[in-house]
C-alpha cells in the first residue's frame, strides 16, 4: 500500500482520469456488458492504487493499468462473476487480451476527437437515432412505436450508421498516422 | 482477411453491443476472433467506438456544435476520475441529463429573501438564475448576487443596482454589502459622484437618492474616490476596517463620518448564511466521487436551486464542518453515521466488500463501499444525520441501483429509527428502465423528518426486496444508497 500523500493521490488521479475511458473500452471488448465493466473497473481501481508504488512513471500508464484490467477480467471469469450471458472462450479471450496493438493514450484521444467530428457529420435523423440508442437506453423501442417502424428495422439503420462512423473514424486515424 | 469477413465482424459486433446477438452468432464471432488478428483489431476498435458513444462522445459533439445548453455554475469541488464514473452511472440509468459546463455569466442570483421586483413583468429572477448586464430594481427584500469574479453583493430594497461586469457594478440608490475574496481584488462599486475599489475586504454602502453615499468598511481595506461628472478622480483615500466616510456628489472633499455597521448586519454574508435554511447533499456514489450535478431529485422537485450544486462525499462515518449545497460552510457541526443489519440496524457496523471482508479503514476515496453494502441481500442499510437544528427536514434518497431498474426496495424515513417502520414505503420495480425523469417513490425516495434538536438523528433505512424485485440476472440485487439530499423546510 503506498503512502497516501496528496502528491501521489494527485498523480494517480491524473493518470486514472486520462486513461479511464480507454481502460473501460478495453474491458468492454473483453466482457461486452456495461455492468460487468463497472464492476471490473471498480476492482481494478483498488488494485492499481494499492500497486501504484510499483508503477514506473517513465513508462506509459495505460498499458500498465490495462494489465490489471486483464487480470481482473480473468478473476471474474474464473469465479463465474460475469453477469453477461456472452462469455468468450478462453482462447479467444486470451487472444483479445494480448492484442498485438499496444494500448496507447494518444490513439485513444485521437479516436475520441475523430468520433466527435464524425458524429457532427450525421444528419439530424441519424443523429436522433444514435442519441436514442446511447443517451436514453431502452428507448429505441419507444422510437419504433412513435415512428411506426419496426425495432428490427431501426437496429439495422443504426448499424449502418455505426459502420459509416467506424469508417469515418478509421480514415481520420489514418490521417493522424494511426493505422486502422 | 477478406472484406466479407470484415463486414461480418462489424455486423456481429453491432448485434453484440445491442445485446440482440443469438447464441449461434456469438459462437461464430468467437470463432472468427480466435483465428484472425485483423478481426480482433476491428472488433476491439468497434467496441471502443460503441463504448465512447455511450460515454460522453455524443455530448461532447453536441457541445461543440454550438447548441444552447442550460447554464451551470462551476462546481465548487471537483474530483475528476471517480466522479465521472458515478455520474455516468446515473446517466446510464437515464435519470440524469448531462449539463456541460459553460463560461460563467456576469453574476448569478444566489439568494432572494422576501424579494419584490419593481417591475415584475419586466424583470423577475429566482435564485440560481444568471444575471446579465443591466439594472436590478428591487422594491423590497434582500437579493444576493455572486459575481463571476467571486465577489458577493447583497442588496436591500428599495434599491437600484446596475450590473456592469464580473468586476463592476453601479449603485444608484439603496443599501448594499460586498464581500470580496482574493479573486475579486479590485472589485469596484460605483455610485453617483464616487466609487469604492476593493483591496480584499468586506464593505457596505448606502446611496441616498440625493447623491450622497456612505461607505463603511467592515473588514480589510478599500480605496474610496470622489469623482466628477466624467468619472475622473478628484480625491481618493485608503480606508481601513471599522471606519466610514461620506461622499457627496459635487463635493470636493471626502468627509469622515461615524462608523456604524449595524444597519448593514442583515446584509452581511455571514449573517445571511446563518439565517438560510439548511440544505445539504451527500454523495455516496458507487466510487464515492463528488457528484457535482444539479439534476438531482431535490432540484427537480423545486426544493433546491440550480446554483446549489455542491455535494459532500461521504466515505464512512463522518462528523464536523460540512459544505452546504450552495458552497457555503454549514454553520452547525453535522454527524453522519452509517449502519446495517437484518431488521435492527447496527450503527457501529462497517461496510463489507464482495468477499465479506470489513472495510476496516477508509483509504481515501477509493475504498468506500458505503453506497453498496456487499452483505447478503437480506440487509437493511441505514444512514442517519445528527447536528441539525430543530425543524422539519425533507430527505431525498437516491436509493436505487443504477444497474437494476427492475429492483424493488422497502424504505423508511424517521427520527431516531433503529429499524424500518412497521409499514415501510415500497419503491416498486421500474417498468420503463429508460425512465428519464425523477419520479418520487419510483426513481428516488422522499420523506419528511421532524427534528427537535441537534441530538436527534434524521434517519433513512433502505432494504432490497427479494420478493418484489424482478430477477433479470443470476444474482440478486442489494440495498444501495447513492446520494442523499436534505432540505430544511421553512
Amino acid at each position: 500500500m503506498p503512502d497516501f500523500t496528496p502528491e501521489l493521490q494527485a498523480q494517480f488521479t491524473r493518470h486514472f482520469a486520462e486513461s479511464e475511458r480507454a481502460m473501460q473500452a478495453f474491458a468492454f471488448s473483453l466482457v461486452p456488458n456495461r455492468s460487468d465493466v463497472d464492476d471490473i473497473l471498480q476492482e481494478t481501481l483498488k488494485t492499481i492504487w494499492s500497486k501504484f508504488d510499483d508503477y514506473d512513471p517513465d513508462r506509459p500508464f495505460l498499458p500498465w493499468a490495462n494489465r490489471f484490467v486483464y487480470r481482473q477480467v480473468q478473476m471474474h471469469r474464473r469465479s463465474h462473476a460475469i453477469r453477461s450471458k456472452y462469455v468468450f472462450t478462453e482462447e479467444t479471450f486470451e487472444q483479445l487480451a494480448n492484442s498485438s496493438q499496444p494500448a496507447s493514450l494518444e490513439r485513444d484521444q485521437v479516436m475520441s476527437q475523430a468520433l466527435e467530428k464524425c458524429l457532427r457529420k450525421l444528419s439530424a435523423k441519424q443523429r436522433e437515432l444514435v442519441e436514442r440508442r446511447y443517451l436514453a437506453e431502452g428507448s429505441l423501442k419507444s422510437l419504433a412505436e412513435e415512428s411506426g417502424r419496426s425495432a428490427d428495422a431501426l437496429y439495422k439503420t443504426l448499424q449502418r450508421i455505426r459502420e459509416s462512423l467506424f469508417r469515418c473514424i478509421n480514415k481520420r486515424l489514418a490521417k493522424e498516422g494511426f493505422p486502422a | 482477411m477478406n472484406p466479407e469477413t470484415e463486414q461480418r465482424v462489424l455486423e456481429l459486433a453491432g448485434l453484440l453491443c445491442d445485446e440482440t446477438i443469438t447464441d449461434e452468432q456469438f459462437t461464430e464471432l468467437d470463432q472468427i476472433l480466435k483465428t484472425g488478428s485483423r478481426a480482433r483489431e476491428i472488433y476491439q476498435a468497434f467496441l471502443g467506438m460503441d463504448h465512447r458513444l455511450g460515454n460522453g462522445a455524443l455530448r461532447n459533439a453536441e457541445l461543440d456544435a454550438g447548441k444552447v445548453v442550460p447554464f451551470q455554475k462551476r462546481p465548487v469541488v471537483a474530483w475528476s476520475a471517480a466522479a465521472s464514473i458515478a455520474v455516468l452511472a446515473l446517466v446510464g440509468l437515464g435519470v440524469l441529463k448531462f449539463r456541460p459546463e459553460q463560461e460563467p455569466p456576469i453574476a448569478v442570483l444566489t439568494r432572494a429573501i422576501d424579494v419584490e421586483w419593481e417591475h415584475p413583468k419586466r424583470f423577475q429572477a429566482e435564485p440560481g438564475q444568471a444575471v446579465e448586464a443591466g439594472w436590478l430594481r428591487l422594491a423590497s427584500g434582500i437579493a444576493e448576487l455572486n459575481f463571476g469574479s467571486g465577489a458577493t453583493v447583497s442588496v436591500e430594497g428599495p434599491a437600484y443596482l446596475r450590473v456592469d461586469s464580473p468586476m463592476h457594478c453601479f449603485s444608484k440608490s439603496g443599501k448594499l454589502a460586498a464581500n470580496c475574496p482574493e479573486s475579486a481584488h479590485g472589485f469596484t462599486v460605483r455610485f453617483p459622484g464616487g466609487k469604492v475599489v476593493d483591496l480584499g475586504t468586506e464593505f457596505a454602502l448606502n446611496t441616498e437618492r440625493e447623491g450622497k453615499t456612505d461607505v463603511h468598511v467592515l473588514e480589510g481595506e478599500v480605496i474610496v474616490s470622489l469623482t466628477d461628472k466624467d468619472e475622473r478622480t478628484i480625491k481618493e483615500k485608503n480606508l481601513l476596517g471599522n471606519s466610514a466616510v461620506a461622499l457627496n456628489q459635487g463635493a470636493t472633499e471626502i468627509e469622515t463620518i461615524q462608523y456604524d455597521a449595524a444597519p448593514f448586519a442583515g446584509l452581511q454574508r455571514k449573517n445571511l448564511i446563518k439565517s438560510q435554511p439548511i440544505r445539504l447533499q451527500f454523495d455516496l456514489g458507487h466510487r464515492a466521487g463528488v457528484y457535482t450535478g444539479i439534476d438531482a431529485p431535490a432540484h427537480a422537485a423545486g426544493d433546491m436551486f440550480a446554483h446549489e450544486n455542491a455535494w459532500t462525499q461521504i466515505v464512512g462515518d463522518q462528523s464536523g464542518a460540512f459544505v452546504m449545497a450552495d458552497g457555503n460552510l454549514c454553520p452547525f457541526p453535522i454527524q453522519v453515521d452509517y449502519g446495517h443489519g437484518d431488521g435492527e440496524i447496527d450503527w457501529e457496523a462497517s461496510p463489507v466488500d464482495p468477499w465479506g471482508n470489513i472495510y476496516s479503514k477508509a483509504r481515501g476515496v477509493f475504498d468506500s463501499e458505503l453506497c453498496q453494502d456487499h452483505r447478503p441481500w437480506d440487509t437493511d442499510l441505514g444512514l442517519r444525520i445528527a447536528g441539525l437544528p430543530a425543524g422539519t427536514y425533507r430527505v431525498y434518497a437516491l436509493c436505487r441501483s443504477v444497474r437494476r431498474p427492475e429492483a424493488s426496495y422497502d424504505v423508511s424515513f424517521g427520527t431516531n429509527l433503529n429499524r424500518q417502520l412497521p409499514e415501510p414505503t415500497i419503491i416498486p420495480p421500474m417498468k420503463d428502465p429508460g425512465k428519464s425523469e425523477w419520479v418520487p417513490g419510483l426513481t428516488y425516495a422522499v420523506g419528511d423528518v421532524e427534528i427537535s434538536g441537534p441530538d436527534d438523528w434524521a434517519t433513512f433505512i433502505t432494504r432490497y426486496s427479494r420478493e418484489r424485485s424482478i430477477k433479470t440476472s443470476p444474482h440478486h440485487g442489494r440495498s444501495v444508497l447513492l446520494g442523499l439530499q436534505i432540505v430544511e423546510l421553512k
